[in-house]
């Protein structure tokens, strides 16, 4: 089809095709792209609306047995700089987050072997206890995956005892990109298969829990890969409509085993464009200030988006990575206006809950965003003892080695494996 | 209304006080782009010039020449006219045949009345003592722009970069057009910044307003060739988004040998220009192709 005709289709409010979103994104130039983007969203969001969350992003373990090629984030089990946060920390958190006017915890963190499903409930249930109107919105889809495994316990009922226990909805990180190909190389495709990462949304929609859905483009995809990951997504929005919102980000390769370079920001903007335009069931698109920096961040909302994400308070992930952008509300709201738009806080499932809150009263500014622990804690909670360890090393931290354990030499762990 | 605008800059016209106040607003930001876009592209096709630049600093140790730098830029504003061509020649001994730039013009015409000199003057020494180029002239920073850029020119000089320290601001457009007038009347900028050099690190400028400033320069200051985006202040994700509104030439690439990490290298440089579209071609501090 003719770019002239395949824009008028767009325009129009007609849903395209794979090969017409492959044409458009390979061939329509930076400036087609954004405005086809921006009218979408303009359909979408007439009131000029673009919304953020005040929530906190924080990683409970840093051990993961998944290790995953593009990640910067994890440590192997038994590593000196690994740390599960206990639940005290968890709490003073939260209390630092209520106290900027946070409504929830992003949770998720590594697979850590020796911290079991009753680990997450209690959590979860403690959390419930003492802030009964607090969101937790956590576990992605490969911890899900992960849990189910470790337990022993199907999918569906992994996600009954979590919601049981307190969890409201789920995050959509860990999709990275929907093809088997891809995650092969990328070592994660023994996390989650693109299917079991789909199964876990279906089911988490299925239980009554919204999601989010992610892409992490950059890496060793094809366009037709980042394309098939985004139809992928749209098929399951059309079946069970449980996603809020769409989150993609580049790649970033800093201190990664993976390496290279990061994708350049024009094809960030490409990118989310392309997205507005595939996932025409899908409300919301969040822009990645925190991979992309404030300014292209800002540019988002010309291209597609309409939600500034996260004013996150604490990021560990993306800083393992080399990326360093740190946006308060203040500077998102003041973003958000500048680019001619009226800023409104939400919650998860994008429920207006008012304006700016450093309008309302005194908060303090956050020039940096704070990170899991301060380097050289070492500390190791108390309530860890608890619960049974799967690894070797983790039986020996918690005193529940077998009788003659000790006396082995460490090796790789087989909780790895 | 955007149609009208385009049929204007498509045949040369003017644009008018209620066209650039309507590609002003926020949500026209992707229609300013497309507008200046075309102007670039009229001017240079998918051209896009980067120069990679070693700063080196107005006293101390000099560092080794960088093999790939385009330009060796001496910073900072002199204390004293002896100390200014000290460093030039100390400059010149390590350059070899990369072109040497040195100095904002407004410090220098601070530096020449403290001493009691014309800036024609200091000018001619300086290029007695070897420079070739001035780095840069902060137009809005100059008491009088129209004689101070004709005293380069009459010393001899060459002008590498013309800036706006504070940019255009808000509205841009007075002082975007303040830079065309003066141009039209010296005719000797070959390359305009339109992006601040200082930034409020309290209240950075926005994403929108930088892609405004330079996309409205591209339209307004339509007889200086080149505007310019300057890689290590802006960042590469900025400044190649700048390349697809109106800005034609990367300044600034750092000179660094081997690359260092992250804003740095020919080959990123190049591969940001590809990603955008465009066609990359490295030049040096003369506007020689390399
Ligand atoms: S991306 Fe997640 S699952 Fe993969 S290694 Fe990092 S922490 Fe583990």
């Amino acid at each position: 089809m003719a770019m002239d005709d395949l824009a008028e289709k767009v325009r129009a409010g007609g849903r395209l095709s794979g090969p017409e979103a492959l044409q458009l994104y390979r061939h329509a130039s930076l400036h087609l792209l954004g405005d086809l983007a921006d009218g979408v969203r303009a359909r979408k969001h007439p009131d000029r609306i673009v919304s953020y969350i005040i929530d906190r992003n924080v990683n409970y373990t840093n051990v993961c047995v998944a290790r995953c090629s593009f990640c910067a984030f994890y440590r192997d089990v038994g590593a000196s700089d690994g740390y599960v946060l206990g639940f005290e920390e968890i709490f003073r958190k939260i209390d630092e987050t209520i106290a900027v006017g946070g409504v929830q915890l992003l949770l998720q963190g590594g697979h850590n072997p020796d911290l079991p499903l009753a680990w997450y409930e209690d959590l979860f249930r403690s959390v419930k206890q003492r802030y009964p109107e607090f969101k937790l919105h956590a576990l992605s889809p490969p911890e899900v995956i992960h849990l189910s495994r470790l337990s022993k316990l199907p999918v569906p009922e992994v996600i009954d005892r979590l919601i049981a226990a307190g969890l409201d909805s789920i995050p959509g990180g860990g999709a990275e990109i929907l093809v088997d190909r891809v995650r092969k190389l990328l070592h994660c495709y023994g996390k989650a298969t693109a299917d079991e990462w789909l199964d876990v949304m279906r089911h988490a929609h299925r239980a009554g829990l919204r999601t989010t859905a992610t892409m992490m483009y950059g890496t060793v995809e094809t366009d037709e890969e980042r394309l098939e990951h985004l139809l992928r997504l749209r098929t399951l929005q059309d079946e069970t409509g449980g996603f809020t919102a769409f989150i993609t980000w580049s790649f970033q390769p800093s201190h990664t085993e993976l390496g290279g370079s990061e994708a350049t920001g024009v094809d960030y903007l490409r990118t989310l464009a392309l997205a507005r335009l595939v996932l025409d069931n899908f409300d919301h698109l969040q822009a990645s200030w925190v991979t992309q920096g404030g300014k292209v961040g800002q540019l988002s909302l010309a291209f597609g988006a309409d939600d500034m994400g996260s004013v996150m308070i604490e990021e560990n992930v993306v800083r393992a990575a080399g990326a360093a952008y740190c946006m308060d509300e203040v500077e998102i709201v003041r973003n958000i206006e500048d680019a001619g738009f009226i800023p409104r806080r939400r919650n998860m499932h994008y429920d207006i809950l008012g304006g700016p809150i450093f309008r309302e009263r005194a908060v303090p500014r956050m020039h940096n965003l704070a990170t899991a622990r301060r380097d050289g804690d070492a500390s190791v909670p108390s309530e860890l003892l608890n619960y049974p360890a799967r690894s070797r090393t983790g039986k020996e931290q918690r005193g529940q080695a077998e009788p003659d354990s000790g006396l082995r030499p460490s090796g790789p762990d087989p909780a790895r494996n | 209304m955007v149609a009208n605008i385009t049929r204007k800059v498509d045949a040369g016209e003017s644009l008018s006080e209620a066209d650039l106040t309507e590609l002003l607003a926020p949500h026209q930001l992707i229609s300013l782009m497309t507008l200046a876009d075309r102007v670039r592209r009229r001017r240079h096709g998918t051209r896009t010039t980067f120069v990679r630049v070693q700063q080196v600093s107005g006293s101390g140790p000099l560092p080794p020449r960088a093999s790939g730098a385009g330009e060796l830029q001496i910073v900072g504003a002199p204390p004293t006219v002896d100390s200014a061509l000290a460093r030039i020649e100390e400059t010149l001994a390590i350059a070899g045949e990369v072109p040497v730039s040195a100095f904002e013009l407004s410090d220098l015409d601070r530096l020449a009345a403290g001493a009691g000199l014309s800036l024609r003057t200091l000018l001619e020494r300086l290029r007695e003592a070897g420079l070739e180029l001035v780095a840069d002239a902060a137009v809005d920073r100059l008491p009088k722009k129209e004689a101070a850029i004709e005293a380069v020119n009459m010393a001899g000089l060459i002008l590498a970069r013309a800036s706006l320290t504070s940019g255009p601001g808000h509205p841009p457009i007075e002082s975007l057009r303040q830079v065309a007038d003066l141009q039209r009347s010296v005719g000797v900028l070959r390359t305009f910044r339109p992006l601040p050099r200082r930034i409020d690190p309290e209240r950075p400028t926005t994403g929108y307003a930088d892609i405004r400033e330079v996309a409205l320069a591209r339209l307004l200051v339509d007889n200086v060739e080149m505007i310019q985006v300057d890689w290590t202040l802006y960042g590469p994700k900025l400044a190649q988004v700048a390349l697809a509104a109106g800005a034609d030439d990367v300044d600034q690439v750092p000179a660094l040998e081997p690359p260092r990490e992250g804003r740095a290298g020919a080959a990123e440089v190049r591969g940001n220009v590809e990603a955008a579209g465009f066609t990359p071609a490295e030049r040096n501090g003369r506007f020689d192709e390399r």
